[in-house]
């Protein structure tokens, strides 16, 4: 029955059905047949898992995102990023990595930074002679900023599996962060050397578009300082985020409209759908994995072939790899993290460091196509298809693999942070 | 055949209202949610003490955003896919494949209806209630889950007859813009 139920669900996988459907129909009757669980377990399982208090921040932070964008914030930060860094070699591409580094801070979204940061940046890098399927993956490879900079979907969602506080997988994700941003600013100082360059900017330029941009800079303190502060738990500082990117809208920036508002709102539901449906489906997968033990049998079949962390750590990455290649980001985290989880155990990992390696693969998977959603985002920005900007993919996937074998090398980077707190 | 037009036309009134309905009310969810958390925070911190219930509700509130729009989201194909097999088909073999999909769908739609509805009865006769300040019956939230897929079915149902005359008549030709 399983077999038949695996079988089923890769071939409803390929002809397109909705991966939550997908999800939900195989383990449905693997457990409700095969291992004769009633459905009101099932129920009660998915249940526990898409009202877990801290998932809420999920929505929130999408929202607070979406609020910025339309109040006007990543025009701002772009702004300031490009006074800073503009008139250094490739210094849109430079400023585009640190808009999208700002934007992640605050933003829960990859595609509202990709859309937001982009279609300031990206059509302007075209004009000055950047290659269009260089802007494109700069751009994705950038997006993928919001898995690492906290507050990020993927170390909420890796804390509800995992039980881990999200102060700590937040607090791990930041160094990995700047240490991408480092790698992506070295490979655009490289790729662009012989570009030529803008005008420095004068200080007193500098000032004032730190000025404009300040309210915008000032939301990761209000996230980051609620949360390590003890003052707010992480959904109720993702509230205070949409509150506060509210007040910046109407009151300070003026640029958000109350359609702006209902429009955001609108869009926060539907995403919150998206993602919740898988989670919701996904947790039936939970049931069969812990009635079918499969967990520990993959555990004896490390133990029987005598893997070591290392190649455990690089097992992952290819599975990540190649799952990415055909999934997004949270099926794929759904699908694997419950059964890595007692390897983990096993190998003993620090499991903040399995969650920036196993991060590091999944982002990597986002960029490598078919499904890459972020290649086709930024494409669509500046009307590039799609296939065309995939000559890039090479070189953005070698700059994502260095920093994925830093991140297995160096297990501190990530672990050193949530080890102050 | 007119009677399956005139069916799918009627259906897709009806869609029309539960779909601006069910995104009524997710927006009304998420709002909700932002506003009661942040005021519960401040409330805490202002007075030194908060309203519980505006901490528990929010995440209780969520499956009745989210299970009702999967309809929704299915009519405008923004649910994640893996996008294989359409990239290799087009015309008739397509719509072909849109048709076995919104079949799937409707029939995974109605067994996830049946069977929730059933789950849901079992938890209205255990009378379990919810551990907040404001006590409410579990069976309260459990019913998004066959609420959400009996509206997803009729979306499901909408897809499977549009398709269905597509293949049949060709495709629908565009209505003349104003």
């Amino acid at each position: 029955m399983i077999y038949w139920a695996t079988a089923l669900s890769v071939l409803l996988l390929v002809l397109s059905v909705p991966i939550f459907l997908v999800f939900g129909v195989g383990s449905s009757l693997v457990a409700t047949i095969e291992l004769r669980q009633p459905f009101t377990t099932l129920l009660q399982v998915s249940y526990g898992a898409i009202t877990k208090h801290v998932l809420l921040s999920i929505p929130l932070f999408i929202f607070a995102g979406l609020v910025m964008l339309r109040a006007g914030v990543a025009g701002r930060l772009v702004h300031l990023c490009i006074t800073m860094v503009g008139h250094l070699p490739g210094g849109l591409g430079i400023a585009m990595v640190l808009a999208m580094g700002f934007f992640a801070a605050f933003c829960g979204s990859i595609l509202a930074a990709i859309t937001a940061v982009g279609s300031i940046l990206m059509p302007s890098m075209v004009d000055k002679g950047y290659d269009k399927s260089f802007v494109v993956l700069l751009a994705a490879t950038a997006g993928i900023l919001e898995v690492l900079i906290p507050p990020s979907n993927g170390a909420i969602i890796f804390s509800a599996l995992t039980e881990v506080p999200v102060s700590k997988t937040f607090a791990a994700g930041v160094m990995p962060g700047f240490v991408f941003m480092g790698l992506l600013i070295l490979y655009v100082l490289f790729a662009c050397r012989k570009m030529p360059r803008a005008e420095r900017h004068s200080w007193s330029d500098r000032g004032r578009a730190a000025l404009a941009a300040f309210p915008g800079l000032m939301t990761p303190v209000i996230i980051l300082g609620g949360i390590y502060g003890g003052i707010l738990t992480p959904s109720e500082s993702a509230a205070a985020a949409a509150v506060y990117a509210i007040l910046v809208g109407f009151f300070i920036h003026r640029e958000l409209t109350f359609r702006g508002l209902l429009d955001a709102l609108r869009s926060t539901a539907r995403t919150t759908t998206v993602i919740f449906a898988i989670i919701a489906m996904a947790t039936f997968m939970s049931v069969v994995l812990t009635f079918t033990r499969a967990p520990q049998s993959i555990v004896e079949y490390f133990i029987v072939y005598g893997v070591t962390p290392l190649t455990f750590l690089i097992t992952v990455g290819v599975i990540c790899l190649i799952l990415g290649t055909f999934l997004e980001a949270i099926p794929v985290i759904y699908l694997t993290v419950p059964v890595f989880i007692g390897v983990i155990d096993h190998f003993q990992i620090d499991i903040l460091h399995f969650y920036i390696v196993f991060g590091a693969f999944v982002a990597l998977g986002l960029l490598t196509p078919p499904v890459c959603v972020g290649v086709y985002t930024a494409a669509a920005v500046i009307k590039e298809a799609p296939e065309r900007a995939f000559r890039a993919v090479p070189a953005f996937l070698a700059v994502g693999l260095v920093y994925a074998g830093i991140m297995i090398a160096f297990p501190d980077i990530a672990t050193w942070l949530p080890g102050l707190l | 055949m007119a009677v399956i037009r005139l069916l799918t036309r009627w259906l897709r009134r009806l869609n029309d209202l539960l779909a601006a309905a069910a995104t009524a009310i997710g927006m009304a969810v998420i709002a909700f949610a932002a506003l009661a958390l942040f005021i519960q925070a401040v409330e805490r911190h202002v007075t030194g003490q908060g309203y519980a219930w505006m901490s528990d509700f929010p995440p209780y509130l969520i499956p009745w955003c989210v299970f009702p729009l999967m309809g929704v989201l299915l009519r405008e194909e923004q649910h994640i896919t893996v996008e294989v097999a359409p990239n290799f088909l087009t015309g008739k073999a397509l719509a072909t494949l849109k048709l076995f999909i919104g079949l799937v769908c409707l029939t995974s739609g109605i067994y996830f209806c049946h069977t929730g509805a059933l789950a849901v009865e079992f938890f209205m006769l255990l009378g379990e209630i919810t551990e907040t300040e404001i006590e409410i019956p579990f069976w309260y939230l459990y019913a998004a889950f066959p609420v959400g897929f009996g509206v997803f079915s009729l979306f499901a149902l909408e897809r499977v007859l549009e398709h269905g005359l597509e293949l049949i008549d060709g495709p629908e030709p565009m209505e003349p813009q104003p």
